[in-house]
């Protein structure tokens, strides 16, 4: 294999050439090392490169393989992690101001496990401050490998951007109302917000205890599940599912909303299409309680994330972007009926996914109604909601879903299509995500980077 | 216990301005200047608006604790 070729290669055939003894884990964590620096200037993806240390754990890698012991899919691959989770004598910079930074003492729980099964930990990605829906201006958004005068989307957009650009396998995000799945969408690469609870957060920086998710971005669905299995330690795989006679339930009101641009209708479409003629069965749902979705996920956001970060964050309110400083204010203003209210409408919601979901095998729609924007747009109600319109319901519900790259739109820039599931149907999830990839035309490297 | 609540009050339209946001704040351990409450005035009246949304769908139904999807599995 070529550069490009092995840097574009899946975790299971850099694997394979580890244990055929034709590549080893120190020559492609050079390789991505090499990446990063040639291409991070352009996307600002790293808050923080680890070459010491990954060169370290690639050579102990290389060591264990040649002596026999292997830990599985993961064993000698270089990943990267949000900086947003805790890594042992490495800053944690949460996308903020340096007044904010911490050192840890201790792993996060995602990372002790992604040591365990071996993979080695690049670096620590770039996000949206306090993975709170704004940009920092001194830390810069990371752009987009498709175009780098576009996003890369977040929060967790330092994570899908290096991912897409071939600086390392797979990623960690963290994803409260789409903060996976959105940069997945707008990078081009597959990114699961597993079901609620089934990754461990300890050690992560959260937003909000009862949204807030972990999962992994990756360049295919294959890979996502070698990557959620190393998170969760449980096997996960992710051969394409059998789409004859599978029903999926397409949101209507997602497809056709008028925010969705021709670009991403046009993709949606053809995939849908492909989907059919492959056999499954598609049918059109309407959820109730769609139209009030967006505010009641504000509702149990902005006092959730004010309670956990707003007195240390608020001791420093000039150093904050001030979308993130309006927020935590705003969540201490809210009246605490607007919170219970809230949670008892997810339960709601939940009752009517649930219903689908008894109905259908999984639930289609857009990732994100737009392609990449320039900028990450605001949260609130001058924007219409309109980049959380798709994602929002699977944080409300717990419900896996993952965004998975399904055709090109306008200025030739990624679309996804996203698929959520029933509670603890992950790898369901990702085996559609992966007949998907198997139906439509796969996508190529980025123009940018290739 | 029982609470006296008048029957029409989750409809009532917000009357907000900086000086009660300022005060509200400060019942709920945050200082804010006048100047953010000013700031923040337009989005707070949405979001209690949105709650007022809420309030008027029937939700009796649903706890507010539990599993977010609701039942444990859908074969529940």
């Amino acid at each position: 294999m070529t550069d490009p070729a092995i840097a574009f290669a899946g975790i299971a055939a850099i694997g394979a050439r580890y244990r055929d003894g034709s590549l080893s884990p120190s020559e492609v964590t050079s390789l991505c090392l090499e990446r990063i620096a040639t291409h991070d200037p352009e996307l600002n993806a790293f808050l923080s490169i680890l070459s010491e240390s990954a060169l370290d754990q690639a050579a102990s890698a290389e060591a264990e393989l040649r002596s026999g012991r292997d830990r599985g899919p993961l064993h000698g691959v270089p990943v990267a992690i949000k900086d947003l989770m805790a890594m042992a004598g490495v800053p944690t910079k949460f996308g903020a101001d340096p007044i904010f930074h911490e050192a840890p003492e201790r792993d996060a729980a995602m990372v002790r496990r992604l040591r365990a099964a071996g993979a080695v930990i690049v670096g620590k990605t770039n996000l949206l401050e306090f993975a709170y829906g704004a940009v920092n201006p001194r830390v810069g958004q990371t752009n987009n490998p498709w175009n780098p005068e576009r996003t890369s989307g977040g929060s967790s957009g330092g994570s899908a951007a290096a991912v897409a650009a071939g600086l390392c396998y797979a990623a960690v995000g963290t994803d409260t109302a789409g903060s996976i799945r959105i940069p997945a969408a707008y990078c081009g690469v597959a990114g699961l917000k597993p079901t609620y609870g089934l990754v461990d957060l300890d050690g992560v920086s959260l937003l909000s205890w009862s949204l807030d998710h972990a999962g992994p971005i990756a360049r295919s669905c294959a890979d996502a599940a070698a990557m959620l299995a190393g998170l969760t330690g449980r096997p996960v795989t992710a051969t394409p599912a059998e789409l004859a006679g599978l029903r999926l339930g397409v949101i209507a009101a997602h497809r056709d909303a008028a925010a969705v641009t021709p670009g991403v209708r046009a993709a949606f479409a053809a995939a849908c299409r492909a989907l059919g003629e492959a056999g499954a069965l598609l049918e059109d749902v309407s959820p109730g309680g769609l139209e009030q979705m967006a505010r009641a996920l504000m509702q149990v956001l902005l006092p959730e994330a004010s309670v956990i970060l707003g007195p240390r964050l608020l001791r420093h309110a000039g150093a904050l972007a001030e979308q993130t400083r309006a927020q935590l204010e705003l969540g201490f203003l809210l009246p605490a009926t607007a919170h219970v209210r809230a949670q008892r409408f997810r339960r709601y919601l939940g009752a009517q996914f649930l219903g689908l979901l008894t109905a259908c095998d999984a639930l289609i729609s857009p990732s994100v109604p737009f392609e990449a924007p320039i900028e990450d747009p605001p949260i609130d109600e001058a924007s219409g909601f309109g980049e959380l319109l798709c994602s929002t319901p699977a944080n409300l519900c717990g419900l896996p879903s993952l965004s998975v790259f399904c055709g090109q739109g306008e200025g030739g820039l990624p679309v996804g299509l996203q698929i959520t599931g029933r509670p603890h149907g992950d790898e369901l999830v990702l085996r559609l995500g992966a007949a998907v990839e198997r139906l439509m035309p796969p996508a190529p490297p980025p123009r940018f980077i290739a | 216990m029982v609470l006296a609540m008048p029957a029409d009050q989750p409809q009532a339209d917000p009357k907000l301005d900086a000086a009660t946001i300022c005060q509200l704040a400060r019942l709920a351990g945050l200082e804010l200047e006048p100047a953010r409450a000013e700031r923040l005035l337009a989005d707070l009246v949405a979001l209690i608006a949105a709650d007022r949304r809420l309030a008027a769908l029937d939700l009796d139904d649903y706890a507010a604790t539990g599993d977010p999807w609701g039942r444990s599995s859908v074969d529940d």
